[in-house]
């Protein structure tokens, strides 16, 4: 409202004169636009353009008309107005470029245009999408080195294929300022994701590594076009935020539309827990187990495994393992695991019934019961491709050693999320000896 | 058997120079006399070794292993011209009994991922004594191994079935001799242990 009474003045003085001679004191209108020059705005959002410090010096404004400079423009009778109020003249520019827009404005009586009055805006593009709404916890082993890829000693991983890849943007590419890349998950840092300059993870980002801060500028001609996002933790849906902003110099950070500039995405985690057998060791040194030779529920001797022709069944060819007093616990060489995904309720509304299968090899054998026993009517075993639904997550299943691996860890027992194949695995050596004999009587048949 | 295992040693089986992979019938002072004489398989003991072959391949301290032995077998003595008896104490048939003992194995993997357990049943004598101067033996053995996973011990292996039988009687006045070669047994799978020679 500055300057309005100023104006108001000026009208009235004009009032009393114009009782001798109204013309000769009609002076031309000043047209004055309250917007900073110059002004950064986005593509495609609207600009509010402020003409309300115009004035008449002898009358009132009574009609007026922006500009924009892109063929295009708006107007309308009365005072120009301001960007407080509920009216308001606004504008989006749709192509990235450098306009002048400029404000013409008319007074009452006989009409007088008023000088051109223009300031210059930047319309700016920015741009931050991802390939991927999701990005799985990071703690498989791409390079095979024994320690999962998320570990924070894991800076450079020859073959990493579980980063998702964010595209960056500012045009024009040549302006000043700085373009600043945040991870904004939370107020407090959630440290759900790392961003990597490198897809193969070389030249950590965010975190800053060396100071720890969340973000990362650059001037817009050095800006990265493509950036690697890293799951750390999972995450409730769209929990994992990053942010795209420019700050123009002199002016501040430049207002970005609803959405543009951000990706929001949910950290997945695929787990595969084995009882006793923490996180940092599912891949070194793994599960061990053995093969499951033994006979705890006592069956595999029957008749009887006495000379001359016993014969003995170890549990592992026993179909059921399960004796009310001698294995009222089932079998005790069984290792019990877990098969788990999160965030799972955000996940069964995004993907209902979408489903997590799990993998073995024929070294290992996994049981959805610890006696072998059928379930429902049917085989409690489990084929190497079995599939859950999410919804019915988690499950506890068991893992049986059927043959000595060959070296270690070559057992992979896994389980992958199959909508976007996102996997958790745990290298598992079994343990098996095999027995020979060789005779000879003593050193001589008597001495 | 590999010959690079001959430097893996028994060093507490009693004061033996047994070696694992050279039980006493074969060369082991590699003299090319094979049958050397060994301190804990002389006289009439028929001995056997039992090598595990361990997967997977490497295994150094991250497990340990340790073999187990049960026995079901009978002994007995007679004096010539007499009646067979059972030795007191010594008729383990019936059930499985426990054989094991540790000082008889060598667990540490070897280079070509083997371990190895001996034994030899047998008389030690080699003299006549004044209750007996024929002795039989007749025994049946299973052997397996068990792993010691984060403290837990599980068996790893099958049944090795094995089993043994000597027969002893008067050299002369006063020693032992084996008796007719087709009393003497050794190999593997089991035979039936009788109620009496």
């Amino acid at each position: 409202m500055k300057g309005y009474g100023l104006i108001q003045a000026l009208a009235l003085a004009c009032l009393f004169f114009a009782t001798k001679n109204c013309y000769a004191c009609n002076h031309s209108p000043n047209a004055e636009i309250a917007n900073p020059d110059p002004t950064w705005v986005h593509i495609n959002y609207d600009l509010c353009f402020d003409g309300y410090d115009s004035y008449d010096p002898d009358g009132y404004i009574a009609n007026y008309w922006w500009n924009f400079d892109d063929d295009s423009g708006k107007g309308g009778t009365g005072h120009p107005p301001d960007c407080d109020g509920g009216y308001k003249i606004t504008h989006a520019y749709a192509n990235v470029d450098t306009y002048y827009p400029s404000l013409w404005v008319w007074d009452n009586g006989n009409p007088k245009l008023s000088n051109r009055e223009s300031f210059t805006v930047y319309a700016i593009s920015i741009s931050l999408t991802s390939d991927s709404d999701y990005v799985t916890v990071n703690d498989d082993d791409d390079n095979n080195n024994g320690t999962p890829d998320n570990d924070p000693s894991e800076t450079t991983v020859t073959g990493e294929n579980d980063l998702v890849a964010i595209h960056l943007s500012v045009q024009p590419n040549n302006l000043s300022g700085e373009v600043e890349l945040k991870d904004w998950s939370a107020s407090e840092y959630l440290g759900a994701i790392k961003v990597w300059r490198y897809a193969d993870k070389r030249e950590q980002v965010i975190p800053d590594p060396s100071t720890g801060s969340r973000w990362k500028r650059w001037s817009p001609a050095a800006l990265p076009q493509t950036l690697y996002v890293e799951g750390i933790a999972s995450t409730s849906l769209d929990q994992a935020r990053l942010a795209l902003n420019y700050y123009a110099p002199s002016w501040g950070q430049v207002a970005l539309p609803p959405g543009v500039g951000r990706v929001q995405l949910t950290v997945v985690k695929v787990d595969v827990a084995v009882s006793g057998l923490s996180e940092t060791g599912e891949l070194a040194p793994g599960k061990y187990v053995n093969v499951n030779w033994d006979d705890d529920d006592q069956d595999g001797r029957q008749p009887n495994d006495n000379p001359p022709d016993g014969v003995y069944t170890g549990d592992k060819d026993d179909p059921n393992v399960y004796d009310p007093q001698k294995a009222p616990n089932g079998d005790n060489d069984f290792r019990s695991f877990t098969v788990s995904i999160s965030p799972q309720q955000d996940i069964v509304e995004e993907f209902p019934n979408s489903k997590v299968s799990i993998t073995f090899p024929s070294k290992v054998r996994v049981w959805q019961t610890n006696t072998k026993k059928t379930v429902l009517g049917e085989s409690s075993e489990l084929t190497s491709g079995a599939e859950f639904v999410v919804e019915n997550l988690p499950k506890q299943l068991y893992l049986e050693g059927v043959s000595g691996s060959s070296t270690f860890r070559d057992v992979e027992l896994k389980a992958t999320w199959l909508p976007c194949g996102f996997r958790d695995f745990v290298k598992v050596t079994v343990f098996e000896v095999g027995l020979t004999g060789l005779f000879g009587f003593g050193p001589q048949r008597e001495r | 058997m590999d010959p690079s295992e001959n430097d893996k040693r028994l060093s507490t089986f009693k004061a033996s120079s047994d070696k694992c992979g050279k039980i006493s019938w074969d060369d082991a002072n590699a003299d090319g006399v094979k049958g050397d004489l060994d301190a804990n398989c002389e006289y009439f003991h028929n001995c056997m070794e039992c090598q595990g072959t361990v997967k997977p391949s490497g295994v150094t301290t991250q497990v340990s292993f340790d073999f187990t032995r049960m026995k079901w077998s009978k002994s007995w003595y007679k004096l010539d011209g007499g009646s067979w008896h059972v030795v007191p104490g010594m008729d383990y048939t019936g059930s499985w009994h426990n054989d094991e003992a540790d000082y008889d194995e060598d667990v540490t993997v070897s280079a070509t991922n083997h371990i190895y357990e001996i034994d030899g049943s047998g008389l030690s004598e080699k003299y006549q004594q004044e209750s007996y101067d024929h002795v039989a033996y007749v025994g049946d053995f299973r052997e397996w191994v068990m792993v010691l996973i984060d403290g837990t011990p599980y068996q790893c292996s099958d049944y090795y079935k094995w089993h043994a039988q000597w027969y002893v009687k008067p050299k002369n006045g006063t020693e032992l001799t084996r008796d007719s070669t087709t009393l003497q047994k050794l190999g593997s799978g089991w035979i039936t242990v009788p109620d009496s020679p």
